[in-house]
């Protein structure tokens, strides 16, 4: 039974950690499980970073028309894209000040979504547009670009525009560029991030543009004349088109992008940039609105908040790998080269190394690469005093600390007890009834029960010839295993209060990767820190260390 | 061959769980969004102090899954005292939480039972899990329901009195973050005019959850007493009053002094009060331990270009407190006041200061306004005076003509300097 007991203590802590990582993840790539009932009884669509424009072409161009000048009334939709284009290139003044030239696609089935991108960064730029059928530019317009003498952009793919009209274009303008994506929802994406600043061509609106005000209008690709009609937005709101799917979603290159546009913040989310969506037209899902929304929500620096990945989150998830990796090597390593050696030792090391990764399996390797005698019918190996403290610290923490964090996950899954009654008026006292506080409590006074009744007191057992207090070997265990989880805790619960109360904004819920990070990093802290206090423990031969 | 197939599985089982984004489409039958937006405003219109509660609610939560969710909901009677009290104690993370009131009979309506249930309350990981707070002498039938209908825990504060509350809320917000912030919103209760004046720093309280105690415009009750006896730390409580001596006296801010720093954000009338709060910082020392330290950091010091702003009318109090939540996420903006028909002057020169303008060949800056309440309560002109406000300078600022030529590569010359611009 001594042996089994262990056993329980290393899968009990390997599922609650397993558990807590897996429905993390599952957390993070979840789409919209709620979204059949997020969608019901709505008053309106309007969301905090994205504007919603429903209805026809003719009714999106109304509003808005409505929306950019109040005051005057609105044009008629003239009923083709072509015509809108015009109107709203004539409005916007475009001409050759621009320094360059576009040219769109006029002609051919879904011409209108291919030249639906660069319309918007025409009507923004003022540049000078043209539109070209597969066979290219008029010999008018071939002889307007010898005057112009400016760099030209064709937005479209051969298909729209051939490679022998881009040859007429080449030879009457000094630089000709095709820009075309995979399909439109690329293409829209590709010149939403493109810059030349030389010719001034180009959104240039990329992840590294962190502080820029970015405003876009999203429309499906089916509902490209809709996403004319929205076309006044691009002079008002300096909007970039993008497109959602017919389906109804997000594409992977649009979410790919939006979630790029995610804004941070270092202070408070008050500070900018700030971002804003106009989605166009009825086709997109409430689901795909609603991911719209939240990609382009202000996260903290730390975690970029919810969904998004943020910079110590990376660092949380590798730290986490090597040491999910650490683990595997001890135990792959220990059942395979130390067959004389109890498992109780070896799982002790397969969980130190868990949560010290690295130098957990340095430590074992170096603890057991060491002659071996025997004493009291038992083996054991030469150990200086440094690996002996390091070895007897892993037998304590190696179940100790998993089992805080096992407890700790579980207090914050099932949520933290509060108590402030009167009595928290008096001074400090309200610390006693703060749920960080108890949470801390809880997660040693439980992993020391649960240490002491499954792996410490049957450990003792299992060990003869060590030092005994009181007459009573699990009397010895108990204050051994109090005695050694409080010096993991000095450290450990010091670093997770300092991180999750002080150096990470808000506190992180029990489905996010950095509240594992947190009480992951703090763990090898709390290691660090036992190490050699344990020393005198192993001196006084209550802690052996040489197993 | 066997760890090849374990990871296509782990693949396979994360891309199930994924799920995707597409769906039916979406229509408006009463298209309320296409009429009442412009450039650079939206409104979330409501004829109510409880339908303006979940207008706002649907445009902060819109609950695709836990993440996009608050943590719980805030219910209280229409009561602007308990209301105002509430938000500025609860709102903030780690609670994360609209604010819903009862109906006239006490009950929570339907139009706010369907958005409790709508938008599924995760619970407060800190607090228990608790997924749903009643505020005030609420009628034990509400919780029963609640628990009934919608399977939530609750948590109430049963205390009618303003000043009581605040002080137990802020027993429990000390257990809730083991600490006591040192940042004291300080408001009249007394005053007629005390909340309103109050309505900017109630928004910097749920948007970073600082303290909150209430005054009479000539004395200090036992209870803020005890709420600043707990801020013990070197310097004491900085304390923020709202309005000017004839809100809170000056025998009260000298008595206040007693606890700490005293200062006063306020202006000329409750419009001028928005726009100072908004404009108003105070940072600094708050205490040193030799390794640590810990700056004071109060309200929202607004002084540029690139921000937003949640506008509203002060008659429409009731609607107006739960509106906060907007900063507190999304748009992350202070609250300004306006008339029905008129941006005040104040409020008018405060935003010609902090009015954009293009920052470079591709990139603007942009303010965006929020409007709160139906056009009974702002209209749609000054909607049009508040967006004419709001635009970046350049860009059709006067009449709707466009730029002679686009801003490319070059930074755009404005026609005139801030203060000259015509709004109408």
């Amino acid at each position: 039974m001594n042996r089994i007991l262990p056993w329980i203590a290393f899968f009990l802590y390997l599922l609650v950690i397993g558990y807590g990582l897996y429905h993390t993840a599952m957390q993070a790539v979840k789409v919209a499980p709620r979204s059949d009932q997020a969608h019901q009884n709505r008053l309106h669509l309007q969301m905090k970073n994205l504007t919603r424009i429903t209805g026809d072409e003719a009714a999106v161009y109304a509003a808005v028309q409505r929306a950019v000048d109040p005051e005057k009334a609105p044009d008629p939709w003239p009923g083709e894209w072509r015509r809108v284009l015009a109107r709203e290139l004539r409005k916007a003044g475009t001409g050759p000040a621009a320094g360059h030239v576009v040219v769109l696609p006029s002609e051919g089935e879904d011409a209108e979504v291919w030249a639906l991108p660069g319309a918007y960064w025409a009507i923004y730029s003022g540049a000078l547009t043209l539109l070209s059928g597969p066979d290219g530019l008029s010999d008018g317009d071939l002889e307007s670009l010898k005057n112009m003498n400016l760099p030209v952009y064709v937005l479209a793919p051969s298909r729209y525009i051939s490679d022998s009209a881009l040859d007429e274009i080449r030879r009457a303008a000094p630089e000709v560029r095709r820009i075309a994506g995979g399909d439109p929802k690329d293409h829209a994406v590709l010149l939403a991030e493109y810059r030349d600043p030389g010719t001034g061509f180009g959104w240039g609106r990329t992840y590294g543009q962190r502080d820029g005000y970015f405003h876009y209008a999203i429309t499906t690709p089916a509902e490209a004349k809709t996403g004319f009609a929205g076309l006044p937005l691009a002079r008002s709101n300096a909007a970039t088109l993008l497109f959602a799917s017919d389906s109804g979603g997000v594409p992977a290159a649009t979410d790919r992008y939006l979630w790029q546009q995610r804004a941070d913040f270092f202070v408070t989310p008050a500070e900018g940039p700030f971002r804003h969506i106009f989605l166009l037209g009825d086709r997109t899902s409430y689901k795909g609105q609603a991911r719209m929304d939240l990609a382009l929500e202000k996260g903290p620096y730390a975690s970029m908040g919810h969904i998004a990945m943020g910079p110590m989150e990376g660092l949380a998830i590798a730290y986490i790998a090597l040491g999910i990796a650490s683990m595997l090597f001890i135990l792959i390593h220990a059942w395979r080269c130390l067959p004389g050696v109890m498992p109780v030792m070896k799982l002790g090391w397969a969980g130190t190394s868990l949560l010290v990764p690295v130098l957990g399996p340095i430590l074992y390797l170096a603890s057991f690469r060491r002659a071996i005698f025997h004493k009291n019918e038992r083996r054991f190996f030469f150990r200086p005093p440094v690996l002996r403290a390091a070895a007897a610290t892993a037998m304590s923490f190696g179940f100790g600390a998993p089992l805080m964090i096992t407890i700790g996950w579980l207090f914050v899954y099932f949520g933290l007890p509060l108590f402030y009654g009167p009595w928290a008026e008096w001074g400090p006292l309200f610390l006693l009834g703060a749920g960080m506080m108890l949470m801390m409590i809880g997660m040693y006074l439980g992993a020391v029960l649960i240490a002491w009744i499954l792996v410490q007191r049957p450990m003792r057992l299992m060990m003869p010839g060590m030092r005994t207090l009181w007459g009573s070997k699990g009397l010895t265990a108990l204050a051994v295993t109090a005695l050694s989880m409080l010096t993991v805790s000095l450290g450990m619960m010091t670093m997770s209060w300092w991180m999750l109360m002080e150096k990470i904004p808000m506190m992180p819920k029990e489905d996010e990767i950095l509240w594992f990070g947190a009480v992951w990093l703090a763990s090898t802290i709390g290691y660090l820190v036992s190490w050699p206090l344990n020393t005198p423990l192993v001196r006084a031969g209550l802690k052996e260390g040489s197993a | 061959m066997i760890p090849r197939l374990i990871a296509i599985a782990a693949c396979l089982l994360i891309f199930y769980g994924c799920g995707s984004a597409d769906g039916d489409p979406v229509t408006v039958t009463a298209g309320e969004t296409s009429v009442l937006f412009t450039a650079h405003t939206f409104r979330l219109p409501a004829d109510t102090p409880e339908v303006q509660a979940v207008a706002v609610s649907q445009a902060v939560y819109s609950a695709i899954h836990e993440d996009t969710s608050p943590n719980a909901v805030i219910i209280c009677p229409q009561d602007a005292a308990l209301a105002f009290t509430a938000m500025n104690r609860i709102t903030h993370m780690p609670v994360n939480a609209p604010l819903f009131y009862l109906d006239s009979k006490g009950e929570v309506g339907s139009t706010t039972m369907d958005e409790i249930r709508r938008i599924k309350p995760a619970g407060v990981t800190e607090d228990g899990q608790v997924q749903a707070y009643l505020v005030g002498e609420v009628s034990p039938t509400v919780a029963d329901t609640l628990r009934e209908r919608l399977n939530l825990d609750i948590r109430e504060f049963r205390e009618s009195d303003p000043v009581k509350l605040a002080l137990l809320l802020d027993r429990w917000q000390a257990a809730l973050k083991s600490d006591h912030p040192d940042e004291v919103v300080i408001s009249a209760l007394d005053h007629p005019d005390g909340i309103t004046h109050g309505m900017g720093e109630m928004g910097w309280n749920a948007h970073m959850g600082r303290g909150f105690a209430w005054v009479l415009t000539d004395s200090v009750p036992d209870e803020t007493r005890r709420i600043l006896e707990m801020r013990y730390g070197e310097d004491g409580a900085y304390m923020y009053l709202t309005g000017g001596p004839d809100v809170i006296s000056d025998k009260v801010a000298v008595e206040l002094s007693r606890w700490g720093q005293v200062r006063r954000v306020f202006g000329d009338d409750v419009y001028h009060s928005s726009a100072v709060n908004a404009g108003y910082k105070d940072f600094g020392r708050n205490f040193g331990w030799w390794w640590g330290w810990e700056s004071r950091n109060f309200d929202w010091g607004i002084s540029q270009a690139g921000h937003n702003f949640i506008i509203g009318n002060p008659d429409n109090l009731l609607g107006l407190i739960p509106a906060v939540l907007l900063g507190h996420m999304g748009k992350h903006g202070p609250v300004l006041l306006v008339k029905k028909d008129e941006v005040p002057k104040s409020v008018a020169d405060y935003l010609r200061m902090v009015k954009p303008f293009a920052a470079g060949p591709t990139a603007t800056i942009l303010n965006h306004g929020i409007i709160i309440g139906d056009v009974e309560s702002v209209s749609w002109k000054t909607q049009v005076e508040i967006d004419r406000l709001l635009r970046p300078r350049g860009m059709r600022d006067k009449s709707g003509e466009p730029l002679p030529q686009a801003p490319i590569e070059k930074w755009p010359k404005p026609e005139t300097t801030g203060y000259e611009v015509a709004v109408n």
